[in-house]
């Protein structure tokens, strides 16, 4: 029983950093207001609800499965407070942190109709502590971490988060281009101020 | 049947709902959504209606009525 809670937890754990990656990229994507990929300024959106809540099962089975098996070493303490854990403590701890940055994001996400665009946006820019985060757990405490499998899938999460990272911090991320070429503004005029 | 909002302090045209609801809303020339009819609030067909309220990525449309 042991053995299997051990693989799904490994699995789950690298599987959640490529959603988790994914929905990061893809949020800053939709966030543009574009429509980059071409699946609709909507679809685009929706594409990074859904990955995103793909990344949050994940992780919720990564961590679930850790604290039941009894060979890990981390019960239900250590993966909810941050460096509790003897194992690994700087590596799990990151992990811990980043489970805690992730419900916050999904409970925000849920509620982001009751609490407000505003203050869901100020929750939200923690999505960019949350990646490096869990890029760190799975350095310091990865057991795959030296695989080729799992090197890969770090190297595609990098790249896909690097890019949109990348984009977002040149001028043209703000501006968005309008329809009709003759006499119309070239922002809109709430992109102008911004 | 029931009408769609318009919070315009909130809007910023990225056109979610103006690709979901596109036999009501079209979009100008900024990508804010106009409703085809003429009218203030366009009436919507209930589910469609919260579908788009859902997509909007700035949470600007709400049902009314």
């Amino acid at each position: 029983m042991n053995e299997l809670l051990w693989y799904l937890s490994r699995g789950t754990g690298v599987t959640a950093l490529l959603a988790l990656s994914g929905a990061v990229a893809l949020g800053i994507l939709a966030r543009s207001g574009r429509d980059v990929v071409g699946w609709g300024r909507f679809g685009a959106n929706e594409v990074h609800r859904t990955t995103s809540a793909a990344a949050t099962a994940l992780v919720a089975v990564h961590v679930l499965t850790l604290v039941l098996d009894t060979a890990s070493g981390i019960s239900l303490l250590p993966a909810l407070v941050p460096f509790t854990s003897d194992y690994r403590p700087l590596g799990v701890g990151l992990g811990v942190l980043a489970l805690d940055v992730l419900v916050l994001l999904g409970v925000t996400g849920v509620l982001r109709r009751r609490i407000g665009p505003r203050a869901f946006r100020a929750v939200h820019w923690s999505a960019y502590a949350l990646w490096p985060l869990a890029v760190g757990h799975f350095l310091f405490s990865g057991s795959d971490a030296g695989t080729w499998w799992a090197v890969t899938a770090l190297v595609v999460s990098g790249a896909a988060v690097l890019a949109a990272v990348a984009w977002r911090l040149t001028d043209s991320f703000g501006t968005r281009p309008v329809r009709s070429a003759d006499g119309a503004l070239p922002l809109s005029p709430k992109a102008a101020q911004r | 049947m029931t009408r769609l909002h318009v919070d315009w302090t909130r809007c910023d045209g990225h056109g979610a709902c103006t690709e979901l609801l596109a036999g009501i809303l079209e979009q100008d020339e900024w990508g804010y959504p106009r409703p085809l009819s003429g009218e203030r609030e366009p009436q919507v067909e209930a589910r469609s209606a919260r579908r788009a309220v859902a997509a909007c990525p700035l949470m600007a449309l709400s049902l009314v009525e």
